[in-house]
């Protein structure tokens, strides 16, 4: 590939940035912490809603489970992370978690839309708060040449005390760590839980 | 609620003066010894094996190590119950929760039959050589162990998940965002490298021939089994305690990096402190907030402390890498003061010089610079670049992160950029107050004046050189992160010896940082891949190598107490991966006679 000079230069710019930023926290590439979010367009409103109606017509979580779905459309490839009250994140890298959280399926440009992606945890739930984050890594419509915009999403949880609907835009190339946070209450026996210990998975 | 002044008083004080852990309320000092004797079911001793006493919460363990005849002493517990876990590699691990001090143990180990289970005992530099094996081109290898290792090791279990082709894309791809970025080429073949490696029919007999043979997992050497090693759990589970330092007082300092936290720990009563560090108004990410490259999910850092020393006047200087500060922390008050960088990208390694001044590696955008806690100023010092291109975009770099808020930046497709750029990395003052540093990626050290700030460069006949140190006589100890050795540069005749690492197999071992004890001139390198600390005595050019108690141990600094133990922190991120998914900070108490100490044979 034959780069332009223009593109070769901001592409080795944010390589210097992401050289000394290993993922180990050592930091990505900086940006102004001023950049405003990407702000909704009518039609990315009603897609939202639409899949909001979507997951709302999904059946329930079965008793005592906690499932958490992130629904997007057909131009982008959105990935679900769910870390749970053991500070284990859940994603497609990383599933099941040692309390049992497990991704049921990483849904990707390939599959149809609308595309839902599931986290779901068994009971009895361990207590505390678990986190809800969205990333943007990909365009389906990249390969066309379109254009990156912000992909609407809708989110549910579904579990005891911790019933929430949302809807978010997210934006490409972004991964937002933090969409939601929630809590479950949870018993003495959800809290004594064995966790599976490293290299026992 | 709007808040009054009296909490915002409140809130004040919660922050400058720390926030007591849960934990270890000083026990009784009533020192008792935990004893007893490892076999096999015939009466053979078990030597070399890990003793581990532990309990509380968060917990505290001491390991020994058991000798010739498999006996072993847990020395200096107190009172009370205690869990007792035994673990020896060709052995399943034995474990005992009730044990207590006093009446000596007669422990019978059990041998693990089962090859499957047997290689998940290894260690992740032993898995680590499989996938090696498969890398034929040096050039890839390099660039593999240099990228792939950053923050987490690699061959331990969480590493070795199967994946199809489009997991490993994306896989990558994330990867690439948090910056372990690869060439096209290298990220093209690294599925067919891990799917060949590591498939347990092909893995487990290579990594098993020979189990059950004297040879297969020999016990470490008889001076190593004198060591005694503490353990204390510092920080919850999305911790990352990147960085710990040993304070005159005696208290050891420990940052961690996700959750915005200098933490105190009191060796003598176990009790430790939080001091949550101010985020300065920044948002979750810091500086680096709202970009492309996605923060570790469980991460709770505005400001990112990474590295931390402590100046002449006791008090403690800490970089702060997201949030592109310097942070000051007064250990009499609790106060933190921040200083905001006036040029450059992502504060790393920091030192303090004689006269106070904080010197300190800046990665992201190939700086160093010093600041000067008299005036306040910060001094930036650029260096040298590899090739014009690279110095334009390193000039450039604050226009297009002006730019990164109109145009988006393609952070996948930098891949060899990334891996070529050459991030300032550790950083050492000379006893003649030179300051020397290292440049990652461009396999290079520099020199810089600290009065002139001229910046001399040096190429390392090896690559990758990472976190170096000196020693009393002011030669400069490097480790070869990517290239498996130990070095000793001359800065008088500007030439280098070499030792290779001693970890089996060799080149599999990725030191990220080595310290020299002053007191004796022996260097200890951290065995970031293998679950080691390495001791490397200068005069007899002899290693020892020291097994650590927990799995998944990745290091990345050492320090020493005032009675020569050596200091090190567990930041393999992510934490989960740890086993019992929770870091550590470690005591190793090598308790080496006086004529070993003293590098004398």
């Amino acid at each position: 590939m034959k780069a332009t000079s223009g593109r070769l230069v901001m592409t080795l710019s944010i390589g210097a940035l992401l050289a000394a930023a290993p993922g180990c926290g050592d930091g990505p590439p900086p940006r102004p912490a001023a950049k405003p979010p990407p702000s909704w367009k009518p039609e990315q409103t009603r897609e939202a809603e639409a899949l909001g109606e979507h997951l709302a017509g999904l059946p329930a979580a079965a008793p005592g489970d906690l499932t958490v779905s992130l629904a997007f459309g057909p131009a982008s490839d959105l990935d679900l992370y769910v870390t749970g009250p053991r500070e284990e994140t859940v994603y497609y890298a990383n599933t099941p978690s040692g309390i049992g959280g497990a991704l049921t399926l990483d849904r990707r440009c390939i599959h149809d839309a609308p595309r839902v992606e599931t986290v779901e945890f068994s009971a009895p739930l361990v207590p505390g708060r678990y986190r809800v984050g969205v990333d943007y890594p990909d365009s389906c419509a990249e390969a066309n040449g379109e254009s990156r915009a912000a992909a609407p999403f809708a989110l549910r949880i579904d579990g005891p005390d911790a019933d929430r609907e949302l809807e978010g835009l997210a934006a490409h190339r972004v991964f937002e760590p933090i969409v939601l946070e929630f809590e479950i209450e949870g018993s003495a026996s959800a809290e004594s839980q064995p966790e599976q210990e490293e290299g026992d998975r | 609620m709007k808040p009054t002044r009296k909490h915002l008083a409140t809130v004040s004080l919660a922050v400058g003066m720390g926030v007591a852990s849960g934990l270890s309320a000083p026990e009784p000092a009533s020192a008792a010894t935990l004893a007893g004797r490892l076999s096999s079911a015939d009466g053979t001793p078990v030597v070399g094996a890990r003793v581990t006493a532990e309990r509380g919460a968060p917990a505290r363990g001491t390991t020994v190590f058991s000798d010739a005849e498999g006996r072993f002493e847990v020395p200096e517990l107190d009172a009370g119950q205690w869990e007792l876990r035994v673990r020896r590699i060709g052995w399943r691990d034995a474990r005992q929760g009730t044990a207590v001090p006093g009446p000596e143990l007669a422990l019978v180990l059990e041998p693990e039959t089962d090859p499957a289970a047997l290689a998940e005992q290894l260690p992740a530099n032993r898995w680590f050589s499989l996938l090696l094996e498969q890398i034929d081109e040096p050039a890839h290898r390099e660039q593999f162990v240099r990228q792939c290792t950053y923050c987490h090791q690699q061959g331990n279990a969480a590493t070795r998940v199967p994946r199809e082709d489009w997991q490993w894309e994306k896989v990558l791809a994330l990867m690439a965002r948090l910056g372990g970025a690869l060439s096209p080429e290298v990220r093209a073949q690294v599925p067919g490298w891990f799917d060949a490696a590591y498939d347990p029919e092909h893995a487990v007999p290579r990594l098993t021939a020979g189990m059950g043979t004297p040879d297969f997992a020999p016990p470490p050497a008889p001076a190593v089994r004198e060591a005694v090693i503490d353990e204390w759990v510092l920080g919850g589970r999305a911790s990352m305690q990147h960085d710990l330092m040993v304070h005159p007082s005696g208290h050891v300092y420990s940052v961690d990096m996700m959750q915005d936290e200098l933490f105190r720990l009191d060796p003598e009563t176990g009790e430790t402190q939080r001091f949550p560090i101010p985020d300065d108004g920044l948002p979750l990410g810091g500086v680096f907030a709202t970009g492309g490259s996605p923060l570790v999910p469980n991460s709770n850092a505005h400001v990112g402390p990474h590295s931390l020393q402590v100046g002449p006047d006791g008090s403690v200087w800490v970089t702060l890498a997201l949030g592109n500060r310097l942070g000051h922390f007064d250990p009499k008050t609790g106060q933190w003061t921040l200083h905001a960088m006036s040029e450059g990208f992502y504060p790393h390694t920091l030192r303090v010089d004689a006269e106070g001044r904080v010197w300190f590696t800046i990665a992201g955008s190939n700086h160093v610079a010093r600041f000067d806690p008299a005036s306040g100023s910060f001094e930036t010092i650029r260096l040298p670049a590899q090739s014009w291109q690279q110095a334009a975009v390193l000039r450039l770099m604050p226009f297009f992160i002006w730019l990164s808020q109109y145009v988006e930046l393609d952070a996948d497709a930098a891949g060899e950029g990334v891996v070529n750029m050459p991030v300032p990395y550790g950083i050492d003052i000379a006893p003649d107050g030179d300051v020397w540093f290292s440049q990652l990626n461009a396999h290079k050290i520099g020199r810089i004046d600290p009065d002139t700030l001229e910046v001399e460069m040096v190429e390392t006949p090896f690559t990758a050189p990472r976190r170096l140190r000196f020693d009393s006589e002011g030669q400069l100890w490097i480790p070869g992160f990517s290239s498996n050795v130990l070095s000793r540069f001359d800065p008088e005749s500007r030439s280098f010896e070499r030792w290779e690492i001693p970890i089996e197999p060799k080149g599999t071992e990725t030191p990220y940082a080595l310290h020299v004890d002053h007191t004796t001139d022996t260097v200890w390198i951290c065995g970031t891949n293998s679950d080691t600390l390495m001791r490397f005595d200068p005069a007899s050019e002899e290693f020892l190598v020291y097994p650590l108690p927990t799995r998944v141990t990745y290091t990345r600094e050492i320090d020493f107490d005032a009675e020569g133990r050596v200091w090190t922190s567990n930041s393999n991120t992510p934490t989960w991966q740890i086993e019992r998914g929770q870091p550590r900070v470690i005591r190793l108490d090598p308790r080496l006679p006086k004529r070993a100490l003293a590098g004398t044979p």
